[in-house]
């Protein structure tokens, strides 16, 4: 099967970026992201007084000469991470630029090349696809080089079609991913801003952290047409004839209010949001990402 | 439809509103021209469109409509739109003829008194006005009031300066002036016409209910094409006195001679206050003021006198008002002589007829005045002295030869005969006219079923009263061959009464006797006795010494060598029958035969009641006709007048209305980065 990602010209530019979670992760596996267990690593935490049963390999000495008192040293547990996508897959998925590509081609090449990033640091990846009826693919997360092949073949076979399932999906997501995750939500988001609210809170409310890739064309924020055009729903509703001299300012006026009811819901629920043009490189797309998660230094 | 279509100049252009649709086709095929895109963000566009069903569409609603009224208003500007009262039925496509009937009598001269222009003049002024915009290429044809002679004008300019159309002192007849008008068109058979009648309403004037209107409706019905229009000049100059001299005498008492003169001062309304009025009185050149006071509708100054030279035997005066309203009421023109007697002729062959004739002729209505009756037989008949003669009554076979010469030139030299049928009708003819045979009538037959009230012998008195003819009863007659102007006619349309065709004077034949084995008109008395006076008054105008005379074409004749006296100047209007029209004094002969004539406008002028619009819809009856009521004067009221101008305003603000709507909305200034 030929495909174009992940793109190694896109994972040169990104230099070797790193991916970090944005909160502790539970892993079984040593990794490179915080777990909210404490245990001996490289990473000190604190100091905790001695209790009988302690290791007493873990004892400071040091503590004991300066202080007369026994405390044990306390590490940050380092473990691996899960990254799972949720792909949406609705119609309106199918919209194209000029170039002839759409927000789901560009949906799979993120999701591809952030998995590809994940795998590579040995996080577990998986994949889900929100569909009319909801979860419409599901691949739980994975670790490994064969696993990411799995992942990136079933990008493969994602198609937009249908209405949007989005709300429903997010919720069974939250529901279905057990453990901590890093969901990263790729969808033009063209669903009630409330539904949305509620289901990002749902999903932090299980402890993932989330980030949304919200795939919107300039076009469908401008809607700078001037001719009288006929509008075909991608996801299947009947057309619309509409001439833009008549109905375009109270187009933009609605995208306007229904993208400040979005970012108002993103503030709320601490959702990692970034809105992407269909026309953006995906490099920077992504260094913009990893680079915004990287771990400040102390 | 037609009604609109005659709203404009050029109607074929109209055609062009179809064009109208165009905005509306245009913005249908843009519509249809759309492209198609696929699109995801459908739930803003179904937003954007709940929000967007007010002032959007209506302004997308207006913008076409505006298009859709510019390119209307181009086309109407280019149709030459007309307005004005007499849209819809007076303007429209040229007709081939258009007809002015014109009302020259001396009311029509009742002025506005901002302008000084009055009746006559506005309408003619209008009319000309019209004219120009719409009759283009129409023959123009005037027929006055006065003359009743068409006149074919070269173009609309001409009715303001014609002498044909300048005031005059005679009487308005505004049947007779549409029966001249029905006659031309008749005549000259043109396909479709205009016609419009200018009047100042007045009742005498109109007389709705005579008897010519049923002719004149029927004959108007009958021609294609005819659209009739009256311009009304109804109002009333409520301050406007008229003077007239109801009697001009000279006596002589012992010593003195004098000028004893009846003058009546009337005006429509009682004056507020009493006003007190300079009367002057110029009598052969000497003048003289008399104060009158006038508080009521009407003041009479009886038996004014004006002492005169002992030796005058006659002479001629005017009495003068200060100007007001209409100048032609203002002034009133009387001559003077010494009374003489006026014979009257009656050849007769039966006896009680002539005897009959005789009273009712020698009993004259002025006292002053003396009728001489003369009674011959058909024999004598040539002694009659037919220089010195007012009127022959001829009760026998009309004559032949010489003798029916001398009757014809009589009549031609501006005297009456009046023919009554003899014992044994013969076949000769006179002007036309000849009797048939004697005839019993029975009762239904020989009612009368109208008569001629309106003019002549039997017209109604000056006070309006009629003469009574239809409760005449007839037992006997004796049928009228010929064409004549019908004065009588009966129940089964045969005619009792007819007035000969002649150039002047009078000649009527009376198809029945006066005695009571024959009719009811010596029994009866009024209409048997009117029409002699009338007969004799109308055969006496022209051998009179002083005559008070209605201004009218052939009120005198230069034939028998009047010239002008006074009134207006020979410059100021040319031809002595033009002169008869307006008041004035004249004169003929020299010495003993000297001869003097009074022109003054007939009484009926002053009299100032107007026809109501019940009454003109009862003369018009089905005869469709719209009224376009004016004033003298009135500016701002052409009658029609082109109206591109407003057009071109509409076209101007629809289409500044449709670029203000286009106007995209003023975008918000974008936000200046943070530095």
């Amino acid at each position: 099967m030929q495909r174009d990602y992940p793109d190694p010209a896109v994972l040169a530019k990104l230099g070797g970026l790193p991916l970090f979670a944005r909160q502790a992760m539970l892993g079984v596996v040593s990794g490179r992201h915080r777990s909210p267990v404490r245990g001996s690593s490289l990473e000190f935490a604190e100091y905790r007084k001695y209790q009988p049963g302690d290791d007493l390999r873990r004892l400071d000495w040091r503590a004991w000469g300066r202080s007369d008192r026994y405390y044990v040293k306390e590490f940050e547990a380092d473990t691996n991470l899960r990254l799972v996508f949720l792909i949406d897959v609705s119609g309106s998925m199918g919209f194209a630029g000029p170039d002839g590509k759409t927000k789901l081609d560009q949906a799979k090449r993120l999701a591809a090349t952030l998995a590809f990033i994940a795998a590579n640091q040995g996080d577990a990846v998986g994949l889900y696809a929100a569909g009319s009826e909801g979860l419409v693919g599901e691949v739980p997360a994975k670790r490994g080089g064969v696993h990411l092949g799995v992942v990136l073949d079933e990008l493969d076979k994602l198609k937009a079609e249908g209405e949007t399932g989005m709300e429903a999906a997010l919720h069974a997501v939250a529901e279905t991913v057990g453990q901590r995750a890093l969901v990263v939500v790729i969808s033009d988001l063209f669903l009630q801003p409330e539904a949305l609210k509620d289901a990002f809170q749902h999903l932090r409310f299980r402890k993932h952290d989330v980030s949304c890739f919200h795939l919107l064309d300039q076009k469908e924020i401008d809607f700078s047409f001037e001719r009288p055009t006929r509008f075909l729903d991608l996801e299947g509703s009947p057309s619309m004839l509409v001439d833009p001299a008549l109905i375009s300012k109270r187009y933009r006026e609605a995208v306007q209010h229904y993208l400040s009811v979005v970012d108002a819901t993103i503030l709320d629920a601490a959702v990692d949001y970034h809105r992407i043009d269909l026309d953006a490189a995906d490099d920077e797309v992504l260094s913009r990402f990893l680079l915004a998660r990287a771990p400040k230094k102390r | 439809m037609s009604g609109f279509l005659d709203m404009f100049l050029a109607p074929k252009l109209l055609w062009g509103l179809l064009l109208g649709a165009l905005p509306v086709i245009i913005h249908l095929i843009n519509q249809l021209r759309h492209r198609t895109v696929s699109w995801g963000a459908m739930q803003f566009l179904l937003e954007a469109r709940k929000m967007n069903k007010g002032m959007a569409r209506l302004r997308q609603v207006l913008i076409l409509a505006m298009r859709v009224l510019a390119i209307l208003a181009l086309i109407f500007i280019i149709s030459r739109p007309l307005a004005g009262g007499w849209l819809g039925s007076a303007t429209g496509g040229a007709p081939e003829a258009v007809l002015i009937l014109l009302d020259r009598s001396s009311s029509m001269e009742e002025s506005d008194p901002r302008s000084g222009e009055s009746k006559r003049e506005t309408a003619l002024r209008k009319v000309s006005e019209m004219l120009k915009t719409t009759a283009t290429g129409s023959r123009l044809v005037l027929i006055d009031s006065a003359t009743l002679e068409p006149l074919e004008l070269q173009n609309a300019d001409d009715l303001l300066d014609l002498p044909a159309t300048q005031g005059t002192s005679t009487a308005g007849d505004v049947p007779a002036l549409l029966e001249a008008g029905l006659q031309y068109l008749t005549l000259n058979k043109t396909g479709g016409a205009d016609v419009w009648l200018c009047s100042d309403l007045r009742s005498r004037d109109w007389d709705p209910e005579g008897g010519r209107w049923a002719t004149l409706r029927e004959g108007y019905e009958k021609l294609p094409g005819i659209r009739l229009a009256v311009l009304g000049y109804g109002d009333v100059a409520e301050d406007n006195v008229s003077v007239t001299v109801r009697k001009s005498e000279l006596r002589r008492l012992g010593t003195k001679t004098e000028l004893i003169m009846d003058v009546v001062l009337s005006r429509p309304v009682a004056p507020a206050e009493p006003l007190t009025i300079p009367v002057t009185f110029v009598v052969n050149g000497v003048r003289s003021v008399e104060n009158v006071v006038l508080s009521e509708r009407e003041v009479s100054l009886l038996g004014h006198s004006i002492e005169l030279d002992l030796k005058t035997q006659g002479g001629w005066g005017v009495v003068e008002i200060p100007s007001d309203a209409n100048p032609r009421d203002n002034s009133h023109y009387f001559v003077f002589a010494e009374p003489g007697s006026v014979p009257i002729a009656v050849v007769s062959e039966d006896s009680l007829a002539a005897e009959l004739i005789g009273k009712a002729a020698g009993a004259p209505t002025d006292r002053l005045a003396q009728h001489e009756v003369v009674f011959l037989s058909p024999a004598q008949a040539a002694e009659i002295d037919w220089d010195r003669t007012a009127l022959v009554v001829w009760q026998a076979p009309i004559p032949e030869g010489i003798l029916a010469d001398q009757l014809l030139n009589f009549v031609e030299a501006g005297r009456s005969v009046l023919f009554y049928p003899p014992r044994n009708p013969g076949p000769n003819e006179f002007a036309g006219l000849s009797w048939g045979g004697w005839l019993e009538v029975t009762e239904e037959d020989g009612a009368v079923a109208s008569w001629r009230s309106d003019s002549d012998l039997l017209r109604n008195t000056d006070s309006g009263s009629s003469l009574f003819l239809g409760e005449l009863a007839l037992y006997r007659r004796c049928s009228i061959k010929g064409e004549g102007l019908e004065l009588v006619r009966l129940e089964n349309d045969a005619p009792l009464w007819l007035k000969a065709r002649t150039d002047a004077g009078g000649a009527w034949f009376c198809g029945t006797l006066p005695q009571g084995t024959h009719s009811s008109l010596a029994r009866d008395g009024i209409a048997f006795y009117v029409s002699l006076q009338r007969a004799i008054e109308s055969g006496g105008r022209s051998i009179g010494r002083a005559r008070q005379l209605e201004a009218r074409t052939d009120a005198v004749t230069e034939k028998e060598g009047w010239s002008r006296l006074a009134g207006l100047s020979e410059e100021e209007v040319v031809g002595i029958a033009a002169q008869t029209l307006q008041a004035g004094a004249f004169k003929v002969g020299e010495g003993e035969k000297q001869r003097f004539a009074a022109l003054n406008r007939p009484a009926s002028e002053d009299d100032v009641r107007t026809i109501t619009e019940d009454e003109l819809e009862l003369a018009f009856g089905t005869l469709e006709y719209s009224l376009v009521a004016d004033k003298a004067g009135e500016e701002g009221s052409e009658l029609v007048r082109e109206i591109w101008r407003l057009f071109l305003i509409a076209m101007a603000i629809a289409l500044l209305v449709e670029a203000v709507l286009c106007m995209p909305a003023r975008r918000e200034p974008e936000e200046e980065p943070a530095s």
